[in-house]
């Protein structure tokens, strides 16, 4: 790659550079050399099969469960049949699979995807309500995990062998074996209830806080805004802080073991050793040439976790009951609310596969030694 | 010095034998890969510590009908013994884990669904090692087309949210709607489920090992030899990747473990069957005043799943030192 470069510019000559704004076949070749820009492309063109592989074993697997229909038929023992294939027909259900599935596929392709079977609200409305508290949840933790997990990895690399080592090995394996559900319920004995009642055990926000008053601030009513605004923010914090720590305790131990692996393999490497022999300290030693060196495969290995770390939402979810994406879709399933599952499964799908396309991308366009 | 001579001729025999050719070979064999490794793992005194509780656990499964005291589905089952029982009894001689809300005896079911948690953790990581493995081997030794197929089909299944679809599948394997369905018991359920969508990761760790194996130079030999496919993967390659495959399957059974019991947590297992989740799962609601409901299961799985990861450490440690970091 740097030798073709290299012959380009020895190439260019001022004429040629004066063309370049109007001459097409140029400015696509300009595009066609530039590797990040040309594999960023090939990977988005991969994302579609697999996601619409995706999406029909998903359909398929949710068709399958039962009749939407069967819930409300039994609810309501005096529903006239022509009113069940009214309704059938109303809700789309009245077509075969195969084209039930490419209406849906269709409508995704125009970011609708319909409405809900049981509030018939629009399902985009729905899934971004929940969304924002998933997202609030997922990211908090996320940040305070890295974090965390990066301080302990590096001491526990500094110090190999020694005690900090042993005991953030220990403590990476009983995150890995912790079942997220015993630890949340764990952490509600303790902290919340009859216990030593610090924390509330359940749900996003208290029945008594209003959201923040944006309408103040815009009348400029400044003080009445910041209120309403630290009032909630407080509020929110306050019911995050037990589901953020279970969430913490789950993923710092992935990213812990990772950091401690990937700052050891550093540590060994001959510039360290240079390094060191030119007597710089040892926090430069460590922060600007190890761990910066150590964080790219750890960037890369955390962008495939991310799946795992959306998926894992369901249970954490369902403990603190936190209207969150994944609780929502635990009970949707129960109601087989055909538009939300596909909605909300299809929409993690898609942010996994953005996020490891990132991170790949992320990766050729750090490290230029990646053949494509 | 009559006595010397015995051991002094046996010396000199054995001395001898080294140097003449064509003669029987010395007694003493270096000890082979598998020795080394089972002599590695030994000296890891945890390893000793999860491997025991992983051999308790099968015990007390297998044993479960004859050592638990009660049958783990019967209502107040020691109802006209001694006073006390009833619903959600705290722990007391008659029930020393006490009672769940309908009266169940919470030791009975405890030791009973050891079995589930077991079962479903070895055969479903089995399952997915089969798979993986298998489509490993053919992607990476034959390349060209298969492996394109295998590796987009692999991508796939990576990009799945696991627990989603596992939820959708579980909830459609259990409706019954195919008729050779409809007999399905819980642990079959999982297994399938988890086995179906646990093999990516493996699948493609093995066909990048079977690649890096392929251009070694004994296995070209045996290429060049006329040795079939068959005979190069079965005799050639596989004994050489069998390492990090052992590895992740012991791996793989904790995290199996954790998901059956996440699964069931969330209401989506049987809810006849007597299970760790499921056991968590009716307790929850009782958390404050009766927290042995929740945390007798709870850390049940919690031990099972940390044995299986430190067994899963020490095999890798054992069985290639350099992966120790």
């Amino acid at each position: 790659m740097s030798d073709t470069q290299a012959v380009d510019t020895e190439e260019i000559s001022p004429e040629r550079v004066t063309k370049v704004g109007t001459n097409i076949g140029q400015w696509f070749r300009g595009i066609a050399g530039n590797r990040v820009l040309v594999y960023s492309f090939r990977r988005i063109l991969t994302i579609i099969p697999l996601f619409i592989g995706i999406s029909i074993i998903t359909f398929a697997l949710m068709y399958m469960i039962g009749d939407p229909l069967a819930y409300l038929i039994q609810q309501n023992p005096h529903i006239r049949p022509e009113d069940i294939d009214r309704l059938r027909e109303a809700l789309g259900l009245g077509q075969p699979p195969t084209q039930q599935y490419l209406i849906w596929l269709a409508g995704f392709a125009r970011l609708d995807l319909g409405l809900t079977f049981f509030s018939r609200e629009p399902v985009l409305t729905e899934i971004g309500k929940y969304l924002t508290e998933t997202l609030k949840l997922q990211s908090t933790q996320f940040l305070i995990s890295l974090v965390i997990s990066i301080v302990l990895g590096v001491l526990a690399a500094r110090f190999q062998n020694s005690w900090v080592d042993s005991g953030v090995s220990a403590l990476a394996l009983l995150g890995l074996s912790m079942p997220i559900f015993v630890f949340g319920n764990l952490l509600i004995f303790i902290f919340a209830g009859r216990g030593l009642d610090w924390f509330p055990a359940g749900k996003a926000h208290s029945t008594n806080v209003l959201p923040t008053d944006w309408s103040a601030l815009w009348s400029g009513n400044i003080g009445q805004f910041f209120g309403s605004f630290f009032t909630y923010m407080g509020d929110t914090i306050w019911y995050m802080i037990l589901p953020v720590a279970t969430l913490v305790f789950a993923s710092l131990a992935l990213f812990t073991r990772l950091v401690r692996g990937s700052m050891l393999e550093i540590l060994r490497q001959d510039y360290i050793l240079s390094a060191r022999a030119n007597g710089l300290s040892e926090r430069a030693v460590l922060i600007s040439h190890g761990l910066r060196n150590a964080l790219l495969p750890v960037v890369t290995y955390i962008g495939l976790f991310i799946g795992a770390v959306l998926a894992g939402a369901p249970i954490t979810e369902t403990v603190f009951s936190y209207p969150g994406l994944g609780q929502k879709f635990v009970e949707y399933v129960l109601r087989l609310d055909h538009p939300l599952i596909m909605g909300i499964s299809m929409i993690i799908t898609l942010m996994i596969l953005v996020a490891n396309l990132l991170t790949d991308i992320a990766y050729v366009w750090v490290d230029p030694r990646i053949e494509l | 010095m009559a006595t010397v001579t015995d051991k002094d001729a046996k010396k000199k025999k054995t001395a001898a034998d080294l140097i003449r050719v064509g003669d029987e070979a010395p007694v003493e064999k270096s000890p082979s890969h598998w020795t080394l490794v089972w002599r590695r793992f030994q000296k890891n005194k945890l390893a000793t510590y999860g491997f025991f509780v992983i051999m308790v656990v099968t015990i007390i499964a297998i044993l479960a009908p004859v050592i638990s005291p009660n049958y783990p589905t019967s209502l107040d089952p020691l109802f006209d013994k001694y006073g006390g029982g009833g619903a959600d009894e705290r722990p007391s001689l008659k029930y020393p884990v006490g009672t769940d809300t309908l009266g169940r005896d919470l030791l009975a079911r405890v030791v009973w669904g050891t079995k589930i948690s077991l079962i479903v953790g070895i055969v479903a990581s089995l399952v997915s090692t089969l798979i993986g493995v298998l489509l490993g081997l053919l992607a990476g030794y034959y390349r060209g087309l298969t492996e394109e197929i295998i590796m987009r089909l692999t991508d796939m299944f990576l990009a799945v949210p696991f627990l989603l679809i596992a939820i959708v599948a579980v909830s459609f394997l259990r409706s019954g709607r195919i008729e050779f369905l409809q007999n399905i018991n819980h642990s079959t359920i999982m297994i399938s489920v988890l086995g179906l969508f646990g093999w990516a990761g493996l699948a493609r760790l093995v066909s990048a090992e079977v690649r890096r194996v392929m251009t070694l130079e004994y296995v070209q030999a045996a290429v060049c030899l006329g040795a079939s496919d068959w005979r190069i993967i079965t005799k050639h390659i596989l004994p050489n990747i069998l390492a990090p495959i052992i590895v992740i399957t012991t791996l793989n059974m904790s995290g199996n473990i954790l998901a059956e019991a996440g699964l069931t947590f969330l209401g989506f297992g049987d809810p006849s069957t007597v299970s760790w989740g499921r056991i968590v799962n009716d307790g929850v609601l009782n958390l404050q005043n009766n927290p042995e409901q929740v945390f007798v299961a709870g850390f049940g799985i919690f031990f099972l799943v940390l044995a299986f990861n430190i067994v899963g450490d020490a095999l890798r440690d054992a069985m290639d030192p350099r992966l120790r970091e």
